[in-house]
């Protein structure tokens, strides 16, 4: 797993599962929502200074712990 | 690698409130945190929410953290969701962060200057109160 940018994350999250939404929140993070994870609402919040922002490999790993998402869906 | 530190949110200043009540008393929440070297950047992890901040120092990567806690907390309490926030972190990071507050502990104990840089760090930060937090009902 490697550093990505946070566009590139949103995108892979997308294409995993289409319920996938980012909502702006006060600061410098936006919020991956999704509604239905085993049927409650889950949140991540990922910083965010412009698209290229770059994510950690351990925010990516963050992210398919709490939505639990397949363990190769960022490699 | 490491450092440990804690989140702290205190809710409830016991101040008087505009029409003479009191509001109610104070309460501090803390949260552990873990500071890991990863990629030549400091990782601060919040161990009880699976959250994460990265920095170029420790204490930069800090404030990172407390930022993310800050729009989590206040996202769950707009949407009543703050069940759903404390997700542990992965099992090794507590036992690093239970092994470096020992290490700590016994440095202390024992007096001893650490020379050079420290890999591992522990310590305290306050988790904001969010903006739309419900307020302490004043007609008590």
């Amino acid at each position: 797993m490697r550093w990505r940018e946070y566009r590139q994350v949103v995108a892979i999250l997308r294409k995993q599962d289409g319920s996938f939404r980012i909502e702006t929140t006060k600061g410098s993070h936006r919020m991956v929502v999704h509604p239905d994870v085993e049927g409650v609402l889950r949140h991540y919040p990922l910083p965010y200074h412009g698209a290229k922002t770059s994510i950690a490999p351990g925010m990516q790993k963050d992210l398919i712990r709490v939505f639990q998402l397949p363990p190769d869906t960022f490699d | 690698m490491g450092r440990s530190n804690s989140v702290v949110r205190r809710t409830g200043n016991g101040r008087t409130t505009g029409n003479g009540a009191q509001a109610a008393p104070s309460l501090t929440l803390t949260l552990n945190v873990l500071g890991v070297r990863e990629d030549d950047a400091w990782c601060a992890i919040a161990l009880d929410m699976s959250l994460r901040g990265y920095g170029e120092t420790f204490d930069s990567a800090l404030q990172a953290l407390l930022d993310a806690v800050d729009a989590q907390v206040s996202f769950a309490v707009q949407h009543d969701n703050l069940d759903q926030i404390f997700i542990p972190a992965e099992p090794h990071y507590f036992r690093l962060y239970a092994d470096m507050k020992r290490e700590a502990l016994k440095r202390t104990l024992r007096s001893r200057v650490q020379s050079g840089l420290p890999d591992f760090r522990v310590g305290d930060i306050p988790l904001p109160v969010p903006d739309s937090a419900p307020a302490a009902d004043a007609r008590a």
